[in-house]
């Protein structure tokens, strides 16, 4: 009981986790204001998720970060069973109902889960658990393993299709493997691969035969709409560049300081798909303007800057790499949701962290904000030997 | 630089943690300078595009302008109309089970995703009869208001559907054609996407009242409203403004006793002329991608009034061609804001109208004297002419081509320009092959102004005048006429008179030359003007005439001659060409020194004052001198009688005083598609026959100035004083008739 004690005390320190838990609230706030603007019923329910929210960060915060990390590999298994599940032809379809296409909810009659928020969580805690003592990851052969495990989930994920999420594997990834120490020059080169691929299925799109390609027409449409309306033509507006336009368009006529009030009709006679949560960024540059946005991209700022904070002064190396994973993972989400929304990527569904609508979402990136928050937290003990520390940082 | 850095943070794994942040931060960064971009570089255009979404914009149609005759009849004109039209899905039947699914999904809403597609489609049906009722009244009652059989309302349903399937079964064959081609393995079924005929309404009432219309509009508010019978959604009550003709089909009596004597009996011939003026009205198309792309309604500049959309009636030929700008007005438009801000009006702007130097009655007479019917344009056995007609009986009473154009010499306003044959514009719809699809007739090209022949021999008296100007030839001047120009070769430019009866002329002074139409005179004339060219030019040859119609053609005219060049040239031979409104344009020139021959008052652009072919007043006396010898002089004028028809005389007219002459003009065979290596089979060949005719009252004040020129030309006609004139004769009568002499 006295550790507990002494863990809240710490708690009251001035730490880095302080500054996720504000920026969290903060950009909770911003997305009930928002999604209040075009949903006000739903505004009404997310308050209830936050506070769900807030009851799953504190109980993230109890378990030492060893327990945590134990678990792991078993919430792992348990999150690729469950997305293997949905993807089971015989799956009843009352339990996993068919959205717009995609089998991505587990419905509980209650509640509709979506095993993909949980895996996310899961893959940064397996994944920090099994790089924490090792080496061998400095090497091309020790990289494979790391990236095989990120194949699983994002093969499954990919087989709903859920392609936005699917993508947020890699980066988190890619910076976990930074900052554990791989070779720079070694995750240059995947990153350069991965780049010339998709560079490759790009150019394909405009080159290859219908029958050799190798994406869905609707994903090579959207990656067309969103060139054609980088180069300034309209010529999809009406269809598949539809969303993006709008969204482009009530961006813009946010101006400097935003429609305020005003903002609710005019979206609403926009008819701005999704407004409530995959372009809830779009409400708020709109209602807001571009100083309503610069001060939520401020608070995303503050919360990956306090996140790196946590992961500089933890010194459990489990804890230091989640944390760094919770930072790429919602880093990664943020960048992708918000460069859709401002026309700098495709289309592609997404959640904005903490400001978007929606109870899965909400609660797992609360959970997050939690598991640092505990990460942060000094304990004492037996500090672990120095981690992530290799005098060669790289051949000269 | 790195050492720096490893001495500031000592730790790899710190360094590692500040270059992610480092890049989150940059990534943050690119998104705010993007937001930036959005809301401040392009703030006031985002928010304009955002604004502009939210105002209801509806266009007012505008009126097309009138297209009037001289007298100012109208030739043209919009009138005014509605039309009802029914969304292609009501016409299918595919509305109901539309409205079928979207009833059972609004009372099964809750349970709706649970739904399986087979239960969706279930309950789908059971809805189904209730709106197929519905369709079946709106039918009912449509052909009710619309005063209608319903079984023509079934019938046009039918064959919008029909017509839909045909171009959408065109349409899906040529992208699926397409795409194949371009090495993609596709279905038909994968390019069988709607097209936009299966998206729109169809007409099923053209033309109804404005009573009816009203009934009609009541009914759909009602429905829009969620009262009375849902079907009346899929109506729209629309402008149905058509462009009419009111002038276009006429006929003319012509009686029968001015006609050479085959041709005549007891009374009177009632022709029926369908296409009075059609070539040079011209007649309206749909909007082609090209237009909509040249001056589009909405454009990158914002929203032109004036400009086109899909569908838009463009004017296809003729003055609606030519004209369309000043013809065609500006939409008007109303815009209400749905925000509740102000709205804002701009009326419409109507066409102007454009008024002909036509006489619509005038025209029609000319029209009527060029139908074959008649008997003028058909080959005639009087006619003595080898039109290379393969058909045993030398092709006689097969229909000939040609044009008339009558022209007041005094002012150069064209009056009536004909050609042969002629279409009511209603072929173009019902009957498009009829018109496109005749490689003898050619019934789309407007000969009057559009087709250049050589001119034979009706250059000769402009020859004359050129060759007294220069000095070429002294006035009373006596030429020696061998009956071949060139002493050595007997065989090529002849006068009719050696090849016929192996004689020449002898000694010939121009008047008589002319009179006579002597080759070898002005042959002669040829090689002594080396200006030839220039006089040519002067008269207007090989220059587009600025009548109004940009279609006119003009012609061929080399820019210098050889010697031997200029011997044809003077005969209305070798390498020159005109058109029927060139010739009576020159005999303008030669006559009155007026402006340009016009079919249009006040056209655009406006026209040029004529480069004066300043003649002195000898030399146009001596040229229309010869003239009147050719008309008048019943012993040798070339363009006094009908030798076939024991010199029958070819001016019938009483009271009026005439000069004339004929061209017979050897020319290029006409040939059908080349099949196989060769060039493609004769289909005509022989002369054209012309013939110019200039005109007055017997008696007025200044006897030696004729007041109407007319040209004629009959493709492939043979001589022109047999073919062309009695042409010509009949117009002289069609122009007393008509009040001009």
């Amino acid at each position: 009981m006295t550790g507990g004690l002494e863990r809240l005390r710490a708690l009251l320190r001035p730490h880095p986790a302080w500054g996720v838990v504000a920026a969290a609230l903060g950009l909770c706030a911003i997305g009930i204001r928002a999604i209040g603007t075009v949903e006000p019923a739903l505004a009404q329910r997310q308050l209830v998720w936050l506070v769900v929210g807030l009851v799953t960060a504190g109980a993230c915060l109890l378990p030492p970060p060893r327990l945590v990390g134990r678990a792991a590999p078993p919430l792992f298994l348990v999150c690729l069973a469950a997305l293997v599940f949905l993807l089971l032809p015989f799956a009843p379809r009352w339990l996993v109902p068919v959205r717009n296409g995609v089998t991505a909810w587990i419905d509980l009659q209650v509640l509709s889960v979506q095993p993909a928020e949980p895996a996310k969580i899961a893959f940064v805690l397996v994944m920090a658990w099994y790089l924490r003592y090792r080496r061998n990851y400095r090497t091309l052969r020790g990289l494979l393993v790391p990236f095989a495990l990120m194949l699983l989930p994002v093969g499954l994920i990919l087989q709903q299709p859920d392609l936005g999420t699917a993508m947020l594997f890699g980066p988190t990834l890619l910076a976990m493997l930074v900052a554990a120490g791989a070779r720079l020059t070694h995750l240059g080169a995947i990153v350069g691969l991965g780049l010339c691929a998709a560079g490759g299925i790009v150019a394909s799109i405009y080159v290859l035969p219908e029958s050799a390609q190798p994406l869905e027409p609707y994903q090579r449409m959207r990656i067309k709409a969103m060139i054609s309306q980088i180069q300034g033509e309209d010529r999809y507006v009406r269809d598949v560049g539809y969303q993006q336009h709008k969204a482009i368009t009530l961006v813009g006529a946010g101006g400097l300081s935003g429609q305020g009030p005003r903002a609710r009709r005019l979206i609403e006679l926009h008819k701005l798909p999704y407004d409530y949560n995959d372009m809830i960024f779009v409400v708020i540059v709109n209602r807001w303007g571009l100083l309503g946005a610069l001060f939520t991209l401020a608070l995303y700022g503050l919360l990956f800057l306090s996140l790196i904070g946590v992961a500089a002064r933890a010194r459990d190396p489990f804890a230091r790499l989640a944390t760094v994973g919770f930072a790429g993972l919602l880093a990664t989400q943020t960048g992708v949701n918000i460069g859709i929304a401002v026309g700098l990527l495709p289309v592609t569904g997404l959640t904005l962290p903490l400001v978007s609508y929606g109870g899965s979402s909400l609660v797992a990136t609360f959970g997050m904000v939690g598991l640092a928050a505990n990460f942060g937290v000094d304990r004492p003990g037996i500090p672990p030997r120095p981690s992530f520390e290799f005098p060669d940082e790289e051949p000269a | 630089m790195r050492t720096t850095l490893r001495r500031l943070i000592p730790s790899m794994y710190r360094r590692r943690l500040a270059l992610l942040a480092a890049g989150g931060l940059a990534g943050l960064l690119l998104l705010a300078a993007q937001t930036a971009r959005l809301t401040i570089l392009r703030g006031d255009q985002l928010a304009a595009r955002a604004r502009s979404a939210l105002t209801d914009s509806r266009l007012l149609p505008t009126r097309r302008g009138r297209i009037l005759d001289r007298a100012g009849r109208v030739l043209a004109a919009d009138r005014p109309g509605h039309e009802v039209a029914v969304a292609y899905e009501a016409i299918t039947g595919g509305w109901a089970m539309e409205k079928a699914r979207d009833a059972a999904r609004a009372r099964h809403a809750e349970r709706w995703d649970a739904l399986s597609y087979r239960q969706r489609e279930r309950l789908a049906a059971d809805a189904r009869p209730r709106f197929e009722r519905a369709l079946d009244r709106l039918w009912a009652e449509l052909a009710r208001l619309g005063g209608v059989e319903p079984a023509t309302i079934a019938e046009r349903k039918r064959r919008v559907r029909e017509r839909v399937q045909q171009i959408a079964a065109a349409v899906w064959s040529r992208h699926l054609e397409r795409r194949r081609a371009a090495g993609e393995r596709v279905a038909l079924r994968e390019v069988a996407m709607p097209i936009r005929e299966q998206r729109q309404a169809h007409e099923l009432l053209p033309e109804v009242s404005a009573e009816t219309a009203l009934a009609i509009r009541q009914r759909i508010d009602a429905a829009e409203a969620g009262k009375g019978n849902p079907a009346w959604r899929a109506v729209t009550v629309r402008d149905g403004r058509r462009r009419a003709y009111p002038r276009e089909t006429r006929t003319v009596t012509v009686p029968t006793g001015t006609l050479p004597s085959p041709l005549r009996d007891d009374g009177a011939r009632r022709i029926e002329v369908a296409g009075v003026a059609t070539h040079l009205v011209g007649w309206m198309r749909n909007a082609w991608k090209e237009d909509v792309r040249q001056r589009p309604l909405r454009g990158g500049g914002g929203l032109d009034l004036g400009g086109y959309l899909p569908g838009d009636r463009v004017g296809a030929r003729g003055v609606e061609a030519a004209y369309e700008k000043r013809l065609r007005g500006r939409r008007g438009r109303v815009r209400k804001r749905r925000d509740g801000g102000a709205g804002s009006r701009t009326d419409p702007v109507p066409g102007r109208d454009v008024r002909l130097t036509i006489d619509i009655g005038l025209q029609a007479r000319v029209q009527a004297v060029l139908k074959p019917e008649l008997g003028l344009l058909e080959v005639q056995p009087w006619h003595r002419s080898d039109t290379g007609i393969p058909d045993s009986r030398a092709g006689i009473g097969a229909p000939l081509q040609g044009a008339a154009v009558v022209t007041d010499l005094r002012n150069g306003e064209v009056l009536a320009a004909g050609t042969s044959p002629t279409f009511p514009r209603r072929r173009l719809r019902d009957d498009p092959d009829r018109v496109w699809q005749r490689p003898v007739a050619r019934p789309w090209i407007n000969r009057a102004i559009a087709r250049s022949y050589q001119p034979g021999s009706t250059v000769k008296p402009l020859v004359l005048a050129a060759a007294v100007t220069e000095g070429a030839l002294e006035p009373g001047e006596i030429v020696e006429t061998p009956g071949h120009l060139w002493p050595d070769r007997p065989n090529v430019f002849r006068d009719w008179i050696y090849k016929e009866h192996g004689r020449s002329f002898g000694e010939l002074d121009g008047v008589e030359a002319v009179a006579r139409s002597s080759n070898v005179f002005f042959g002669k004339m040829g090689l002594r003007l080396e200006n030839l060219v220039t006089w040519f030019r002067r008269f207007g040859l090989g220059r587009r005439p600025a009548c109004g119609l940009p279609q006119a053609a003009s012609g061929d005219l080399p820019g210098e001659a050889s010697s031997s060049d200029r011997a044809f040239m003077a005969i209305g031979q070798g390498p020159v060409r005109w058109t029927p409104l060139q010739a009576a344009a020159a005999y303008t020139r030669l006559v009155s020194r007026g402006p340009a021959p016009t079919l249009i008052e006040k056209p655009e652009p406006s026209r040029p004052d004529v480069p004066g072919a300043q003649l002195p007043s000898e030399a146009r006396r001596l040229a229309l001198d010869g003239m009147h010898e050719a008309a008048n002089n019943a012993r040798y004028g070339t363009a006094n009688h009908i030798s076939a028809l024991g010199r029958e005389p070819i001016f019938q007219v009483e009271g009026v005083r005439v000069w004339g002459k004929t061209g017979t003009a050897e020319a290029v065979p006409l040939r059908g598609e080349p099949k196989g290596g060769g060039p493609g089979p004769v289909l005509r060949s022989g002369d054209h026959a012309w013939f110019v005719a200039l005109v007055s009252p017997q008696r007025t004040a200044h006897p030696d100035r004729p007041w109407y020129a007319i040209t004629v030309v009959v493709d492939y006609g043979g001589a022109g004083g047999a073919v062309a004139g009695p042409v010509a004769n009949q117009l002289i009568a069609a122009l007393k008739r008509e009040g001009y002499l």
